[in-house]
């Protein structure tokens, strides 16, 4: 015989469960979209002035892009095409920073990740599929 | 080890690559894919 009342078990129960079943649904990041392209303020695709009004000029220029303080901007046809990361002070929009441990990224991104080998022979596959590439391990 | 994570629904080249040196984040790149 039990010496909690029936109704008492639920109504502890009943909010546990509900706290658990939300905080495993706000775990699940979202597949990526245009604003999550996004650092420090800059956009995939910004143009060159909007860079420089957004961060002042780089700390140093070559061929291969713009060099800020622990971000490197790749520019193609004047437009942003990469944003790289390259220290701590700078995090993408989902909050991965450059130190952090390699269990965070696959937290934050893991619906939506292949790792590089797969994703290699997802888009070598012939012109004939159009499908995305599998995200099984 | 390099993650690629892209929109699953709808691939458009849209990405963030993870290099991961040592078990931790060395770099990220947000962007596009852009071939070879």
């Amino acid at each position: 015989m039990s010496v909690i009342p029936k109704a008492s078990f639920s109504l502890v129960v009943t909010p546990l469960l509900l706290t658990i079943a939300a905080a495993a649904t706000a775990q699940q990041p979202a597949p990526l979209v245009t604003r999550d392209l996004r650092v420090s303020g800059v956009s995939i695709d910004d143009d060159s002035g909007s860079v420089r009004q957004r961060l002042g000029s780089p700390v140093s220029v070559d061929s291969s892009g713009w060099h800020y303080r622990d971000l490197e901007i790749f520019l193609k046809s004047g437009k942003v095409a990469i944003l790289s990361i390259t220290g701590p002070s700078r995090a993408t929009r989902g909050g991965l920073r450059v130190g952090d441990f390699a269990v965070r990224a696959r937290t934050l991104y893991r619906p939506c990740y292949a790792d590089s080998l797969s994703w290699f022979r997802s888009v070598t596959k012939p012109p004939t599929s159009t499908s995305a590439p599998s995200l099984s391990r | 080890m390099v993650q690629i994570c892209y929109k699953a629904t709808d691939f458009d080249e849209r990405a963030v690559t993870v290099a991961l040196t040592g078990g931790r984040v060395s770099r990220i790149n947000v962007g596009r894919i852009i071939e070879p």
